[in-house]
């Protein structure tokens, strides 16, 4: 609790009290470098934000710069677009619910705003995350694309209801078969119960046309409207005699799915997952908007998903290591090259904490051989077009959301740090103000717990007390942070 | 697409390990690098190392020499513990170590060529560590380097852990007991040197043995690698060494030395740094608590001159090796010859093995790593490495 | 030869395929154009044909023609492996455990397919190389029914051509395994929103007759699927799944273990007219009849697993333990029948194994190939050799069921998917000798010698002579027949602890817990087991015991060859510092013992006896210069014989003292049984024409003025043929003790009255009655020569003065000391290579040269260890995969004897060593040469033990442990069919 407030304020230090001219809504970028990521990097340019959106990118002496407007930045810096997280299951208070089907669960109800895990997105130049349910699920719940800033989840939704979780690799306690079992019978239950809601409304039609003359609706009007089921791989016929209302919560998000409303997030943990994920959304007539969220191992299976023109999302490590059946050595993969070979747009996702950074990724991505933007385009344009934010967000353009990073160098380098975030022409991150970001760095001590001078460094055992005591203190504080991580990852 | 790593035992056919590798860089951490240098190896050592020079007969972006890391980590695990004491000088890790292990391929792999075996820290005085290659022939002859090289002990949790009953097995009797805390292990620590000054119990040739290591660490022919994680354990440490003037103390896993600039500058300890996390956090398996490492401890005790080496203990993951360590360490602000002085000859000065590893000189062992790109750098990786002269990773297998 | 080369290049490529990779199979050039695939011999399995030099013409993965005169296109790629390799069709295993997942938790589950869980991704090597090419993926095991079986191809492209069937059988069991299902379906808990609160039912079976009425009510509802009832009892999927498998024929494929149960199913499906698949079958010999009228196929799978350790299949008399002969009763009556193993890799020997119970070849093979495919119902595409089948080929480096024979490629869909990687006594006591003579056409000395024919002259249990020709005593027995080797032995198992799981110290006998020849006993020699080395299942820090003795032995006599015969310690500990400090510790030890014996031995030597000379010193010296020269025969009986002689002095001596005692001590303590073995055994001297007897009593201890209970035999010609077991009870009120028990003549009574320390008994059987009393005696037997412990401590008070002191014996170190004498071996448990290799220099050290244990690293260090170990013991895991080197499999038997180490098989088990010779055939059939298993059966085990004095060959002077074959030894095909020990034919009981 103690933590959650400190964090609470910490978190306002960092968004609230906007600048002034942030009222005008305007915001003038400078930058040494702007890696616009839609063409050649602009050397010293300006970008000019209004109203959140951009309005100008290009060199400082051919941009002008509004007359009212606030200016940060500098020669010094090297702007960027906003990293795109692709797919995520922290920032929840817990990752997964035990029931193998509940498409009917939505994130907004489980997203923590003040989770520490939002606070390093800023950290780490993330400015869009998808945040979706755990993979350990058969059908899971509807996930959203948020903002990592905000107090409340309103305040940070962009895409509310957004994309929805499947998954092919066995959940806890079930094998290759069920799992497959479980998910097949997720669809059909949804066409039993329906053909069954269309034979009561057929055996009571007066009712229902009562009912929908009660509610003033326009049952045809509606059926036109393609309220109806429509999915491209099976019908119900009649089902637009079913007012929406009478729709059971539980199937209805399903329904969606196979309506197209959602983009569904399949989670593959090995290639055999990989050829049944596609297997079912084809047989759902749901492939067009299908991503697959997949392990390392995956890239096995590169062909197929090749083949079936779907995008990945790489969740596990870029490298994978196994061992050569035949002659016993380790064989090194650098899945992100299948990928590229195999011409697979793909988005780059670690959920290890220790490698996540977007900046990291692409610099990795780049000790192996990929082009500079392609490896950035994996963690901006990539992503941004998988989140069907194509035209928002991902690159630095005109018309798009004013999402930037300035780094303090290249991003990829060890000296690029970002220094100042901004969203929607809000800046919202300073790293000058970031105390956390400068007790990770320096390790700034807690309040009253200076590093002892050398005078103090003598054998006083009154101060070996109250040093430890504190250092304790320091320590339980810490752990607590610890279970907050736990729980965030629990059981993806 | 996929890069086969050639199997570790080339069977060396003519010419095979000799070698001019030509690099835009030649990183030789002993003197200033050299732009588009050569290294020549011939039989397994460094026959030049020069500016220009021709004929390469492999080439790429930079030259170091090979990685070496002081907590690798692998050893035969928590069962290559002596339980019967806690004070096991006289042991040697070697008697327990796993030369079959596949991750000593995966250390050489990620550019590690020599490495410190010591047993794990469930003793408060372990025994003896040795410094072995981490390729060539799987026997103990082909790859030592040094066999006796330091003394491992450690602080803290972990030597105190669990000792209600001793663990693996049966207490041999009613009096069995070892250290449940800081303060018991640092009394078996104190015991067991003034015991040593004193020459007590010497009568029974286990302690005789054990007090002539000790004698030895007193005596400053073995440095004393101790693990300090937290704060405390970093104090009682350098405190012992001033009581009983050990002159070479090297704190391994140690956390929080940084904490301390006075207490390192004044006692002349030297330090093995973790791996740098994510949240800087370091949790304590022992205790419920967890210690904190800042991204810029490198750095501060480079400024304080402080002798450090970087490691990536358990390096075998893909996610902590060492040079993303030494990356790390310079995103904290470490200049990246320091950072590469942390990862080759620094660790070969603490363990007195620098005449043979290290750096690259004539003469010196062969052991080099070649880069696609400027070393230590995110952006690049290791492309080839040559252990004692001989190509281990091939930088040509694309 | 070019082609040849051309063939191993073409087999070189798909090696590719190992490797993970994105890409889709492998391209060799089969894809483009024809390919011509030669050898000696073709299996065409079609109506049991056989070409010789035939070619087999491939183009796109199909056959195009077979034959011997096949016209070749011009452009054709020929792969010639030569005259002596052979073509069969990729073999098709009827049960894999490929799919294998948790059931449902429903008794049936039609819905859960098997298919849902084929791995393409996944590399089949180990099913490859042993030529298997298409396989049946079972769903789930241990439930009526468990789901949907499919049939798939196990290499080739990762698409739907490599599905042959989706749905092949309906699986499920009606035997114990169905019974596993959770008693009650238990709705889920916690209730949640999607979820309502179920409550329990109650699921069948929990009998085959309740599995007979679910299967009937299972069809009711496909019939009816709307039927409330049973959809509430079997959940509302089910029926509609059941008809659409029903309505397609999808058999049901049910596993049913004995005759009652086949019978059932036989019934049911004849009533309810569906199609029926019998799958396991191990009982089905009685019914095969009925099996074959009904029509219903069979897939029977190999009740053995050669690959684990033993299993003890019960130790009752009725006790069933699996036979061989049910394919071919089967083959004989008329049904089809596919064969299976434990694991698909293994087809081949199972066929084999199969062959061994009476199946003709071309039966054999056609079972493991196109009946099976025959039965899952895809044998338009595989199973035979047919234009227009897919080119599934598995080239034989020889005869399909020859041992040995392996798989030199194995091609799926025209192209090779797999090739082989590319990387290892005593004197007669006075019975009437009884001389047999056996003739056979081989006779395997055991060393690896053979004669071609070969004869064997055998008395007072012993070898007298062998040869190709041999003397022929008066009266003698002669047997005529193929084959003869030594009795087989079991280098480390536990037949006669009973199940014991005691660790007795080193120094304890086992001898005093072992019984002479009992059923069970006999019944494992019948088998080919005549000596086991006995061993405590686990062993102490300071090790165990290790005695080899001959369960089958009739004289209590012959029981014993060595106790102990070695010392059974264990390098590992589980705190690896400290590995092997206990071994060197005692080996310290037991040096400086040594020494000291020497010491007083030299000193012996010296001394020069008083007036009235001691015969024992000599003795004793003589005896240890007997011991130390190693292996002479003759040194080794002179020593028995004095020890013999010594014996029975120290015997009379005993009694004396006994009865000396007597006086001293109360009578009760007399008949005290032995406190730690509970034995009376003692000579019965029985008066004329009987011949000496021996009696052995073990009582239970019981408080004093209870009864307590006897046990015991006797061995006593005059009353019984055959080891007459008794039970019986002892009353210490009157003193007196009744026995009873069969014997060959009927019953045997003894009844005996204790007297002043003396037990009179008498002894009743076929109406005469014989009298005799029994002293107590040293728990120790007269067996030997190994009585010395009890003997020298009775002996030492009573020496004269100046006599060399004798050092104090230690029974924790004379199995060392005799060790370092060679005279007994020293059995070492160790795994990790480095361990081996310090174990070894520390016996050595000791002028010991161990035998390994387990040794599982061993071949990382043969040569080190080569001529430094005396032997090695392997795990009973005779094939080793190893996730390093995949689908290369090691047979460390082998390597260990390519590198000239000695190796023996353990059983680690009890009546479980008869599965011995089965183990070595497998591993014959990976790899190890036919006489070096032999070797391993028998000389080397005896040699490594140090007991190749008594045991282990057919040579003079060894004891007369023989075996008649009808056949080649270790021929899967080959069985034991007389045993004798000790001279003594083994019978039934």
């Amino acid at each position: 609790m103690k933590r959650l407030l400190a964090t609470a304020l910490l978190l306002a230090s960092l968004v609230a009290a906007p600048l002034p001219a942030q009222q005008s809504g305007r915001l003038v970028i400078e930058a040494g470098r702007i890696v616009t990521q839609a063409g050649p990097d602009i050397e010293n340019g300006r970008i000019v934000i209004d109203g959140g959106r951009i309005t100008a990118v290009g060199k400082a002496e051919e941009v002008e710069k509004p007359w009212d407007a606030t200016v940060i930045g500098g020669k010094e810096f090297v702007a960027v677009p906003g990293f795109v997280e692709a797919h995520t299951s922290q920032g929840m208070d817990r990752a997964n619910e035990n029931i193998d089907v509940a498409p009917f669960l939505d994130i907004r109800d489980s997203i923590d705003p003040v989770a520490y895990f939002f606070e390093d997105c800023l950290r780490l130049g993330i400015t869009t995350v998808n945040v979706q349910q755990g993979a350990n699920c058969v059908v899971g719940g509807r996930g959203m694309v948020v903002r990592p800033v905000g107090m409340t989840v309103e305040e940070m939704a962009v895409r509310p209801l957004f994309g929805l979780k499947l998954s092919t690799r066995p959940k806890g306690g079930k094998s290759r078969a069920t799992q497959m079992q479980a998910l097949r019978f997720a669809f059909e239950d949804l066409k039993l119960y329906l053909e069954g809601l269309v034979e009561k409304e057929r055996d009571d039609a007066g009712y229902a046309k009562r009912e929908a003359l009660f509610q003033g609706r326009d049952l045809e009007a509606e059926a036109a409207q393609g309220r109806a089921m429509s999915g491209n791989a099976w019908k119900v016929d009649g089902l637009e005699l079913v007012p929406r209302g009478a729709l059971d919560e539980r199937y209805a998000p399903l329904l969606e799915l196979l309506e197209g409303r959602y983009t569904a997030f399949v989670h593959c943990g090995d290639p055999l997952d990989v050829v049944h994920a596609l297997e079912v959304v084809r047989a759902q007539g749901i492939l067009a908007r299908t991503v697959l969220v997949i392990e390392s191992d995956c890239w096995k299976a590169a062909d197929r998903i090749a083949e079936a023109g779907v995008p990945v999302i790489l969740e596990g490590g870029l490298l994978d290591v196994q061992r050569d059946p035949i002659t016993g050595e380790e064989v090194e993969t650098f899945v992100p090259r299948v990928l590229q070979e195999k011409g697979i747009r793909f988005a780059l996702s670690s959920e290890d904490p220790n490698t996540r950074a977007p900046a990291y990724q692409a610099a990795l991505a780049v000790a192996y051989g990929m082009e500079r933007t392609a490896a950035l385009d994996a963690v901006t344009r990539v992503p941004a077009e998988i989140l069907g934010l194509g035209d928002e967000v991902g690159s630095l353009e005109r018309g798009k959301l004013g999402n930037v990073l300035l780094c303090s160098g290249d991003p990829l380098s060890v000296a690029g740090w970002v220094e100042h975030v901004v969203i929607e022409g809000r800046l919202v991150y300073e790293r000058a103000k970031d105390v956390r970001n400068k007790h990770l760095l320096e390790g700034v001590q807690p309040l009253g717990t200076a590093p002892p001078t050398s005078a103090e460094a003598g054998e006083d055992p009154e101060h070996e007390h109250e040093k430890k005591a504190d250092e304790d203190k320091g320590g339980s504080e810490k752990d607590a942070g610890d279970e907050q991580k736990e729980k965030e990852d629990g059981g993806r | 697409m996929l890069l086969l790593l050639a199997p570790l035992l080339v069977t060396p056919s003519p010419g095979d390990d000799d070698w001019t590798i030509q690099a835009a860089t030649v990183h030789t951490v002993s003197g200033a690098p050299i732009e588009n240098g050569f290294v020549r190896v011939q039989g397994g050592k460094i026959a030049a190392v020069g500016k220009g020079g021709g004929g390469a007969t492999l080439e790429c972006a930079a030259v170091t020499p090979g990685l070496i890391d002081l907590a690798l980590g692998i050893d035969t695990g928590p069962l290559s513990v002596e339980q019967s004491s806690e004070t096991a000088a006289r042991l040697r890790a070697s008697e327990g170590l796993d030369l079959f292990s596949y991750r000593w391929e995966r250390a050489l792999r990620s550019g590690i060529t020599t490495a410190l075996a010591q047993p794990a820290d469930y003793d408060v005085i372990g025994g003896l560590g040795l410094v072995l290659k981490t390729g060539g022939a799987p026997t103990l002859a082909a790859r030592l380097v040094k066999p006796e090289a330091c003394l491992r002990g450690a602080f803290g949790a972990q030597p105190s852990n669990g000792n209600s009953i001793p663990r693996f097995q049966e207490p041999q009797s009613f009096y069995f007991r070892r250290p449940t805390t800081r303060m018991g292990v640092e009394w078996v620590f104190r015991k067991a040197f003034h015991d040593t000054l004193q020459g007590q119990g010497e009568d029974d040739p286990a302690t005789a043995a054990d007090h002539a290591v000790l004698r030895r660490v007193l005596a400053g022919e073995l440095p004393l690698v101790v693990q300090a994680k937290a704060t405390q354990d970093v104090r009682t440490a350098i405190y012992l060494k001033e009581e009983f003037g050990i002159p070479r103390m090297v704190l391994d896993h140690a956390i929080e030395a940084w904490r301390e600039p006075e207490l390192l500058k004044r006692s002349g300890v030297a330090v093995i740094l973790p791996p740098f996390t994510a949240d800087g956090r370091h949790a304590d398996g022992f205790v419920n608590d967890s210690y904190f490492l800042p991204l810029d401890a490198a750095r501060k005790l480079h400024e304080w001159g402080v002798p450090f080496a970087l490691s990536a203990h358990e390096g075998a993951g893909a996610g902590a090796r060492l040079a993303d360590q030494a990356a790390a360490a310079q995103r904290g602000g470490l200049p990246l010859a320091a950072a590469l002085e942390a990862v080759t000859l620094t660790p070969a000065r603490l363990l007195g093995v620098e005449a043979r590893v290290g750096s690259l000189e004539a003469g010196k062992d062969a052991d080099l790593v070649l880069w696609n790109g400027p070393p230590l750098q995110p952006t690049s990786r290791i492309i080839g490495v040559l252990l004692q002269g001989r190509l281990v990773l091939d930088p040509r297998s694309k | 030869m070019s082609a040849r080369l051309f063939g191993l290049a073409l087999v070189a490529a798909p090696l590719g395929l190992f490797a993970p990779r994105a890409g889709d199979g492998p391209a060799t050039p089969a894809g483009r154009g024809f390919v011509a695939v030669r050898a000696g011999t073709v299996h065409l399995v079609e109506e049991g044909r056989v070409l010789s030099g035939a070619t087999v013409l491939v183009k796109d993965g199909k056959i195009q023609a077979v034959g011997s005169d096949v016209p070749l296109p011009p452009d054709a790629l020929v792969v010639d492996y030569g005259p002596d390799a052979v073509i069969v069709p990729g073999l098709v295993a009827a049960y894999s455990a490929y799919a294998l997942g948790f059931p449902s938790e429903r008794t049936a589950d039609p819905t859960l397919a098997a298919l849902d869980a084929f791995d393409t991704y996944r590399v089949y090597g180990d099913a490859l190389s042993g030529g298997v090419t298409s396989a049946y993926l079972t769903p789930a095991d241990n439930r009526l029914i468990a789901g949907t079986g499919a049939v798939v191809k196990l290499a080739g492209q990762r698409d739907a051509a490599r599905v042959l069937s989706a749905e092949a059988a309906l699986h499920g069991a009606i035997d114990a395994s169905a019974r596993a299902t959770p008693g009650y379906w238990d709705p889920p808990i916690p209730v949640m929103v999607d979820v309502e609160l179920g409550y329990a039912r109650p699921q069948l079976p929990r009998t085959t007759m309740g599995a007979i009425v679910a299967l009937g009510e299972l069809l009711d509802l496909a019939a009816d699927p709307d039927d409330a009832r049973l959809v509430s009892e079997y959940g509302p999927r089910t029926g509609p799944a059941l008809a659409r498998a029903l309505a397609a024929r999808v058999p049901l494929r049910l596993s049913a273990s004995d005759a009652e149960e086949i019978r059932a199913l036989l019934g049911f499906a004849a009533e309810r007219r569906v199609p029926l698949v019998l799958d396991r079958a191990e009982g089905a010999g009685p019914v095969a009849a009925e099996i074959a009228a009904a029509g219903v196929p069979v897939v029977y799978r190999l009740p053995y697993s050669p690959n684990a350790p033993a299993v003890d299949r019960g130790k009752e008399e009725d006790a069933r333990w699996p036979t061989l002969d049910v394919p071919a009763q089967l083959v004989k009556a008329g049904a089809r029948v596919a064969i299976t193993g434990s694991a698909p890799r293994d087809l081949l020997f199972a066929a084999r194994l199969a062959s061994r119970g009476g199946l003709e070849p071309a039966a054999a093979l056609r079972a493991i190939t196109l009946a099976p495919a025959e039965i899952l119902g895809v044998a338009q595409r595989v199973g035979s050799l047919r234009a227009g089948k897919d080119a599934d080929l598995c080239v034989l480096n020889g005869d399909p069921l020859a041992p040995g024979t392996s798989v030199l490629a194995t091609w799926v869909d025209g192209e090779v998917a797999w090739t082989p990687a590319q990387h290892a006594s005593k004197e007669d006591d006075g019975r009437a000798s009884r001389a047999t003579v056996i003739e056979v056409e081989e006779l395997h000395v055991g060393d690896g010698e053979v004669l071609r024919p070969g004869q064997l002259l055998m008395q007072d249990g012993r070898i007298r002579e062998v040869g190709a020709r041999v003397s022929r005593p008066r009266g003698a027995t002669v047997v005529r027949g193929k084959t003869c080797m030594p009795g087989m032995i079991d280098a480390f198992g536990h037949l006669g602890l009973e199940g014991s799981r005691k660790v007795p110290g080193t120094d304890f006998t086992l001898a005093t817990i072992l019984d002479p020849g009992d059923a069970l006993d006999r019944r494992v020699a019948r088998q080919g087991i005549t000596t086991v080395v006995l061993t405590p299942r686990s062993a102490s820090d300071s090790g165990a015991p290790v005695a080899a003795y001959k369960p089958a032995a009739r004289e209590l006599d012959h029981l014993m060859v060595a106790d102990p015969a070695a010392l059974r310690l264990r390098w590992d500990d589980p705190v690896r510092l400290r590995s092997g400090q206990n071994v060197r510790a005692l080996l310290a030890k037991a040096q400086e013992y040594r020494q000291k014996w020497l010491e007083y031995e030299q000193a012996m030597a010296k001394w020069v006896p008083p007036a009235e000379p001691a015969a024992e010193p000599e003795k004793k010296e003589d005896e240890k210069a007997g011991e130390a020269k190693e292996g002479e025969k003759s040194e080794g009986e002179a020593k028995e014989e004095k020890k013999e002689e010594s014996d029975k002095k120290e015997d009379k001596k005993d009694e004396k003292k006994d009865s000396k005692s007597k006086k001293k001590k109360g009578e009760p303590e007399e008949l005290e049984p032995d406190p730690i073995t509970g034995l009376w055994q003692a000579d019965v001297a029985l008066p004329e024409p009987a011949a000496p007897a021996k009696l052995k009593l073990r009582a239970k201890l019981a408080k004093a003025g209870e009864s307590a209970a006897v046990e015991g035999n006797l061995r006593c010609d005059a009353l019984s043929a055959t080891l007459v077991e008794f039970e019986g009870w002892f009353d210490r009120e009157a003193r007196t003790l009744t026995l009873s028990g069969v014997g060959s003549r009927g019953w045997v009574e003894l009844s005996g009255e204790l007297k002043e320390g003396k037990l009179a008994i008498k002894a009743r059987a076929d109406g005469q009655e014989h009298e005799a009393t029994l002293e107590r005696t040293s728990k120790d037997y007269v067996v030997a020569g190994r009585s010395e412990r009890g003997t020298e401590k009775s002996e030492t008070p009573k020496e004269p003065k100046g006599k060399p002191r004798e050092p104090k014996r230690d029974g924790k170190l004379e199995p060392l000391r005799r060790a370092m004498d060679g005279t007994a071996a020293l059995v070492v448990e160790v795994e990790r290579a480095r361990d081996i290799l310090e174990c070894v220099a520390a016996c050595n050290q000791a002028g010991i040269r161990p035998v390994l244990y387990g040794a599982r690293e061993a071949h990382l260090v043969l040569d080190q260890i080569a001529g430094k170990v005396a032997g090695v013991l392997p795990s009973p895991t005779v094939v080793v995969a190893e996730a390093e080197r995949g689908t290369d499999y090691r047979t460390p038997y082998a390597e260990l004897q390519n590198a000239g180490i000695r190796v023996a098989f353990p059983s680690e088990a009890e009546e479980g060593a008869i599965d011995l010779p089965l183990r070595a055939a497998y591993a014959v059939a990976n790899g190890m040469s036919p006489e070096g298993a032999l070797r391993a059966l028998t000389a080397d085990a005896a040699a490594m033990l140090a007991i190749d004095g008594r045991v282990g060959r057919l040579a003079p002077g060894l004891d007369a442990d023989v075996l008649l074959l009808d056949g080649p030894p270790l021929d899967p095909a080959t069985s034991v069919l007389r045993a004798w020990v000790a001279g003594e034919e083994v019978e039934a009981h």
